[in-house]
């Protein structure tokens, strides 16, 4: 992740309610902290089948919330609703309270340039070359920068990912891990308030994979929101303010770690159970452990996505 | 009873599919207008446009034009002396070649070479989860995606029917002049008092229309694609063969709308 | 295909660029050609019916288009008024007495608007009356000769012409030829009271038309001897014909006309047949290498006429008649010379028929 530039920084459109001063202590329940995005009732079909049935879920601001869930659950749909990107079948999305449904096009300009995504599958743009994409959000949210420092902050930002190829490759010519942290830098380089990641460490190798909880780390510590849906135990043990397990297409449970791993013996999945086996966590995991990657050298390798 | 309520649904999918579409057609329109107004990130993908669909198009745009107007040529100069009539050559080869074939038979090209190209390569899109990525990126696909295919098809359909017309008036004469010389002048000039602004006109504008009509189609088909690798080439088909039907029946209704 | 990449703002402006400065070429070659930037000149006429006029028909004089009819109006009279316009290259040809002839092509090829300079030396005033050539004004001007006509304009249009005239001279020499042998044979019946020199005389008379309808074949045959090599011959020997019929008439004339003449002498006022008959067949053999001369002219006639048979059918037919009654007369006069009682039988005649005759004529009769 870039370091913070004055110019840069994000807009910092609400003001922030006198609860978010203090960082709420992960895990536990932070009634004072506002939902930045919130889903009401959300029903999603796709081709006739049910995805979500009713999903209620309020992320809150400033938090790294975790949705846990078997293959197929929804979580990909779940993520893609939150982002504004599937438009429910029924239900509502607020992002700061208002209905993503009634946003006029300023609106939707400022809530893309807030949000950032990474797909589970890259979705890298085929025609055009590497720095092309990474920068893709700059020239949208921050075309004032101009192109060589578009090329200079993509190349830092993906330099920190530990991608090193060149900028002029296509998509296509680089291995699926390689496009991923591709995505990913593409999903923060401009630096958005919330970023929403489907499966961030999936393809991905080791190495890769801690820098990448390396950038959630630090995400977390800037206070941006993000959403992470995976099946991997070691984001969510890592990072999660907020647990939530969704099962066929409703959020079973969704609150701070400890409650969800404790509270959630119904809806007890193997990510569960190997949270469970886990036990306890260091205090403040993701605060302490996360920019120092790589120390956990032998946890679990988290490739379980949702294929 | 069950024929009758199956009728009844498909008639309904056809015209949720149909309000589907033309709603599809308004926001093209309506995000073309928008195009002009600001500078956009679209602009380079507009120029690769018209450089796959107008410029690589030339060539074969330019031997159909030559051919066919050099057989107009050949055929006029030899028939329709023997009525007395060959005055009567400008005007046929006004009328093949400026105001139906010329328009029709580059729509066709288009269609055959861009139609396809655009429905495939947008369904690639979708399967990839590209045009959810220009969403979250903020772009919105119809101005980025389809905005610049649209304008670009629709200029290059135009700027192939001028070629057309320049190649199949001018280029057909000059390849005649090998089997047939006839002065420059007098040809020029029996053409260019022939010819009318109307003539030219009309060309353009169904050059006009077939161009929305293949963009429009063969993007509209492109996002039809929903997840699959396979239904890729069906948009490709698809794209070419509900343009080449839209494009005869709209050829028919610019024709009877100018003469009727 | 890296180069097209590299340089695809270049190629494109450049494609588009090309095809909107030959859109522009276009544009003004078919302004100039049309002449939105020139003058128009304003008449207007007036015709009795709108059939086969229209906005937008052209004006033509000698082939070239030096006009456009603008606008048609069914007014009170029920006359279709018209306003034109001429361009102003050729305003000069707009004199005084011009008329405006519309001339609709036998054989269904659509209409032609003529215009006819008149001989006047004032050009006409802008928005002035053109009559046209079937009005009563445009009559007398074309009877005063103040208008110009030339032959018509297209090949087919132009030999009709060439061929009516033609045709009622035939006709007319043939009526008198008729009209001499049947009082030949009222005078062979002793029915005849009348002078046979006034008859005869009426067959002068008649064949002297036909010099003045051959300086215009001699016009025509020059004109489309361009376009019609392959009737050049037979009208050219028609022509020849023509003259020789002319001449022998125009001699004939003068012999009926000298008081003293052969003629005069040789049929005296009682109308004795005898005469006719005895004057060592001078005035008969007259008669028949007159009628002999028209059957020949007659025939080339048809040769020219076979060209348009297809077409023409009626024409064809009519010069058949005509020939049978060429035919027939000689074969009278024949019979009259050789009538039996005085001299003996007709010579039977061997003829080729016509190859060109119609074959409609053939199956429908």
């Amino acid at each position: 992740m870039p370091e913070v530039r004055p110019d840069a920084a994000p807009p910092n459109d609400a003001p922030r309610s006198p609860a978010d001063a203090a960082p709420p202590a992960a895990g536990t329940p932070a009634a004072g902290t506002p939902a930045i995005i919130e889903l009401r009732d959300v029903r999603a079909s796709s081709g006739g089948f049910e995805i979500l049935d009713g999903a209620c879920v309020a992320f809150p601001e400033g938090l790294c919330s975790v949705v846990m869930g078997p293959a197929g659950s929804g979580k990909s749909t779940l993520l893609k609703v939150a982002a504004g990107l599937v438009v429910p079948d029924s239900g509502s999305v607020l992002y700061r309270g208002a209905d993503l449904a009634r946003f006029g096009r300023k609106d939707e300009a400022a809530f893309r340039a807030a949000t950032g995504f990474v797909f589970q599958d890259a979705a890298l743009w085929a025609d055009q070359n590497i720095l092309m994409n990474v920068t893709m959000p700059l020239r949208v949210h921050k075309a004032w920068l101009g192109p060589s420092a578009m090329a200079e902050l993509a190349r830092e930002t993906l330099g920190r990912l530990g991608y090193d190829e060149g900028m002029a490759y296509r998509p296509a010519e680089l291995s699926a891990g390689e496009q991923k942290l591709v995505s990913i830098a593409r999903a923060v380089i401009h630096e958005p308030q919330i970023v929403l990641m489907d499966d961030p460490t999936a393809s991905l190798d080791e190495d890769a994979a801690e820098r990448v909880y390396a950038l959630i780390a630090k995400l977390r510590e800037r206070r941006r929101t993000v959403v992470i849906v995976a099946n991997s135990s070691e984001l969510a043990y890592r990072f999660a303010d907020r647990l939530g397990i969704i099962k066929g297409g409703r959020l079973v449970a969704f609150g701070a770690y400890e409650e969800t791993v404790g509270a959630a013996e119904a809806a007890l999945s193997g990510s569960i159970a190997r949270l469970k086996a886990r036990g306890e966590r260091v205090a403040e995991p993701g605060r302490e452990r996360g920019p120092a990657p790589g120390l956990d050298a032998g946890s679990e390798n988290s490739q379980a996505g949702d294929v | 009873m069950a024929i009758i309520s199956a009728l009844g649904r498909a008639a309904r999918t056809k015209a949720s599919g149909l309000l589907y579409g033309l709603g599809f057609f308004y926001n093209v329109l309506k995000e073309t207008g928008r195009f002009f107004r600001r500078a956009q990130v679209g602009y380079k993908v507009l120029i690769m446009q018209i450089l796959f669909t107008g410029y690589e198009a030339l060539a074969i745009n330019a031997i159909m034009a030559i051919a066919i107007g050099a057989a107009i040529n050949v055929i006029g100069s030899s028939l329709l002396p023997q009525f007395g009539q060959s005055q009567l050559m400008y005007s046929i080869l006004i009328i093949v070649i400026t105001r139906e074939l010329g328009p029709l038979l580059t729509a066709f090209v288009i269609t055959a070479r861009s139609g396809t190209a655009i429905a495939t390569q947008l369904g690639t899109m979708v399967v990839n989860h590209e045009i959810e990525a220009y969403m979250a990126v903020g772009l919105n696909p119809i101005s980025y995606l389809v905005v610049p295919r649209f304008i670009g098809v629709v200029v290059s359909m135009l700027v192939l029917t001028v070629y057309f017309n320049i190649f199949g008036l001018l280029g057909s004469f000059i390849v005649v002049q090998v089997v047939n010389p006839t002065p420059i002048g007098e040809y020029l000039g029996a053409l260019m008092s022939t010819l009318t602004v109307a003539d030219v006109l009309s060309g353009l504008t169904k050059a006009l229309v077939f161009g929305v009509i293949v963009s429009v189609v063969s993007t509209y088909q492109g996002f039809a694609v929903n997840r699959a690798s396979t239904e890729i080439p069906v948009a490709g088909i698809k794209a070419v063969g509900s343009s080449f039907i839209l494009i005869i029946l709209a050829d028919v209704i610019v024709t009877l709308v100018q003469y009727a | 295909m890296k180069f097209k990449i590299k340089f695809a703002d270049q190629i494109v402006g450049l494609f588009i660029i090309v095809a909107l400065a030959f859109f522009a070429v276009i544009v003004v070659l078919i302004g100039a050609n049309q002449r939105w930037f020139a003058k128009d000149y304003r008449f207007v006429t007036s015709f009795p019916s709108a059939a086969g006029v229209a906005p937008g028909t052209s004006i033509l004089m000698k082939g070239f288009t030096i006009g456009k009819i603008d606008k048609l109006r069914l007014n009170a009279d029920n006359a279709v008024d018209a306003d034109f316009h001429i361009y102003d290259t050729y305003y000069d040809k707009v004199r005084e007495y011009s008329i405006l002839e519309l001339t609709v092509s036998p054989i269904g090829l659509g209409s032609q608007l003529l215009f006819h300079p008149g001989t006047g030396e004032a050009r006409l005033e802008e928005g002035a009356f053109v009559p046209t050539a079937d009005s009563i004004q445009g009559q007398s001007l074309i009877d005063q000769e103040l208008v110009l006509i030339p032959p018509k304009d297209d090949t087919i249009t132009r030999l009709l012409a060439n061929v009516n005239p033609l045709l009622e001279n035939t006709n007319k020499t043939i009526v008198t030829v008729n009209r001499t042998l049947t009082e030949v044979n009222r005078a062979l019946a002793g029915q005849s009271s009348g002078p046979l020199g006034d008859i005869v005389g009426d067959v002068s008379v008649a064949a002297a038309a036909l010099p003045g309808a051959m300086a215009g074949v001699g016009g025509i045959v020059g004109d489309v001897e361009s376009r019609v090599a392959i009737l050049l011959d037979q009208a050219g020997s028609l022509l020849a014909e023509l003259e020789t019929i002319a001449g022998n008439l125009a001699a004939t004339t003068e012999a009926v006309r000298d008081p003293t003449g052969l003629v005069t002498t040789l049929l005296d006022p009682s109308g004795s047949i005898k005469t006719f008959l005895d004057d060592d067949d001078a005035l008969y053999k007259k008669v028949m290498s007159i009628v002999g001369e028209a059957d020949k002219a007659v025939r080339s006639l048809q040769g020219i006429i076979t060209g348009l048979n297809g077409e023409m059918p009626k024409i064809a037919g009519l010069l058949n008649e005509t020939k049978a009654a060429i035919k027939q007369a000689q074969d009278v006069l024949e019979g009259v010379k050789n009538n039996p009682l005085i001299r003996g039988g007709v010579t039977e005649r061997v003829e080729q028929e016509s190859l060109y005759s119609a074959m409609r004529e053939g199956s429908f009769e």
